[in-house]
């Protein structure tokens, strides 16, 4: 049971929560007393929208929706196959959701394809390419899926298309930086800095990856990030330990062995570079260049003022740091909350996989690179043992 | 629209363009010509035809057209499923490639069309550029089936985990 809470209490801190201005322990607090009513209140408030528009933006529609449905039929049909020829001891059943590194329905091998090439994995996909996920927990057609298949995995990807669609990204980012940067006001973000440097894994100071910032360059590039973007880290926090909190404490007798398995994207690379080139190989990358490359992060931080390649490949390389060190803290301190799901919570973490000139585009890597995450993910669910506590890098999969 | 249909509608036509053309010159078809052509042997079949053979073959450009395009949409989609099947990365980026190719494979085929309908119109002879686009287009055809073909093999005989 969650512990009673006053209206007012609750008010206050999710003002708190979107300036900014919270305290680690009342983000704490307010993630164990948040409602789903209280979330579609934070959300509206942090993506500036009603919650009809906010649903009506972030939905799936037209060609892509179509697409979509064409490859996630593909896989049902695949899935069904292995269920019926595979003998159940054998077989590890996993139900996806998520965005487009789960289904990218052109030319591309997703993580999922290449997780399905598995004989002894079953893979329902539920997951659609610019899907966000205010739109996967707002529609819940994951909960359907779970409860027919009882999968042993559920796989969750999300977050991306709330960060980088329909330009949000200048929303991310301050015009300038102030005397005071937003991370400063925000004693979360701080301990999550803390939190990765206690980790034999943490990713800054590593000399070899130019990919890495310097002491100046990242406190440049964390100093330009907004108290939206903070706001939208701690809201994914908040929504994603409801989702854990649904399926793992009040879903127990529905789900009594799930595991979930989240995803962490690598450092994304802003460009708006066409992609032409000599290799034949890669004659796709100019083709899928015209789907939005450049409008997710290059022109948006242009916009913003922020025009420098390197600041540029700075401020993506916070953004995806926190992403992943939060789903990492939540995690950790969801599993501390709740004991009974030890074991039940995993993330791969997929920084430092992908080099600057394997991107398809500014969010998608190559397909090779796709194929190092499926493997990451293929360790996990066949119970190989994990980088860091619950943490499996794809970096070391290579 | 279901690949079922897709193949019915490829089959289909096939057996009808197939017999048309059997009809259209007599149970008469020179492969040699047909299959790589120089441009003289099309120069010579040319002239063998009749005004009404080549009225007939005009009336059928358009399903002609019907067919490459279902036909070129069938075999990207094959290719696409194969390699989403394929585990072994190398052949699985080879088979990416060779969307690209069912890409000029259909290109060609339209190009071909054209240079037909011009020639039975009358309006240009391109025989040594026909001659040029077809070789491309039976090139390109034997080189994505026998693409699959390895596919294939390499998949049902498991060879792929010997390269991983």
């Amino acid at each position: 049971m969650k512990p009673p809470s006053s209206n007012a209490v609750k008010a206050r801190l999710i003002k708190k929560l979107t300036k900014n201005r919270i305290a680690h322990s009342e983000l704490n607090q307010l993630m164990q007393i948040a409602t789903s009513d209280d979330l579609k209140t934070i959300t509206q408030s942090v993506f500036d929208m009603d919650e009809a528009t906010l649903l009506d933006q972030s939905m799936v529609e037209g060609a892509t929706r179509w697409l979509n449905g064409i490859k996630n039929d593909r896989r049902k049909e695949l899935y069904v196959k292995k269920i019926q020829h595979t003998p159940p001891s054998d077989l590890k059943k996993v139900v996806a959701e998520g965005d487009s590194w789960f289904n990218y329905p052109l030319i591309l091998t997703d993580i999922l394809d290449w997780i399905s090439m598995d004989k002894n994995t079953a893979v329902f996909s539920l997951a659609a390419a610019a899907d966000w996920l205010v739109n996967i927990l707002a529609t819940r057609e994951y909960i359907n899926g779970l409860s027919v298949h009882q999968p042993d995995f559920f796989l969750m990807s999300g977050g991306g298309n709330d960060v980088g669609s329909m330009s949000r990204m200048a929303l991310m980012v301050t015009h300038r930086p102030s005397d005071i940067p937003e991370i400063a006001y925000n004693p979360w973000a701080q301990h999550l800095i803390a939190n990765a440097h206690q980790k034999p894994y943490r990713t800054t100071d590593d000399k070899t990856d130019p990919r890495i910032p310097t002491k100046e360059r990242w406190e440049q590039a964390a100093g330009v990030l907004s108290k939206d973007f903070f706001a939208l880290m701690m809201l994914f926090r908040l929504q994603y330990y409801q989702l854990f909190y649904s399926l793992l404490v009040d879903g127990v007798q529905k789900f009594p062995h799930l595991k979930i398995i989240t995803q962490g994207y690598d450092f994304l690379v802003p460009s708006d570079k066409k992609g032409w080139g000599l290799n034949p190989i890669r004659w796709y990358v100019p083709l899928l260049r015209w789907i939005g490359h450049g409008w997710w992060l290059k022109k948006t931080l242009l916009f913003k003022g922020h025009a420098g390649e390197t600041h540029q490949l700075d401020i993506l390389y916070a953004c995806m740091y926190f992403f992943n060190e939060m789903m990492i803290e939540l995690e950790e301190t969801f599993m501390k909350l709740h004991p009974t799901t030890d074991g039940n919570l995993f993330h791969i973490d997929s920084r430092g996989l992908v080099k600057i000139n394997e991107w398809t585009d500014e969010i998608h890597p190559l397909p090779h690179k796709f194929r190092v995450i499926a493997q990451t993910y293929l360790d996990c669910i066949h119970g190989k043992a994990a980088d860091y506590k619950h943490v499996y890098q794809s970096v070391k999969r290579q | 629209m279901k690949v079922s249909t897709l193949l019915l509608i490829v089959g289909g036509l096939s057996a009808y363009l197939f017999l048309t053309t059997v009809a259209i010159f007599h149970g008469n078809i020179d492969p040699a010509c047909t299959f790589w052509p120089d441009s003289d042997c099309l120069v010579t079949k040319f002239k063998a035809l009749s005004a009404i053979q080549k009225r007939q073959l005009l009336s059928m450009l358009f399903l002609d057209y019907v067919y490459l395009i279902s036909y070129s949409l069938l075999l990207g989609i094959w290719i696409y499923r194969e390699m989403q099947r394929q585990a072994w990365l190398w052949l699985n980026t080879w088979l990416r490639f060779c969307l690209l190719v069912v890409f000029i494979l259909g290109l060609t085929d339209i190009a071909e069309n054209i240079l037909l309908g011009q020639l039975l119109n009358g309006i240009t002879s391109p025989f040594q550029v026909l001659a040029l686009v077809i070789c491309v287009k039976w090139g390109s055809s034997a080189f994505l089936f026998l693409s699959l073909l390895m596919s294939m093999a390499v998949r049902r005989a498991r060879l792929f985990l010997l390269f991983r």
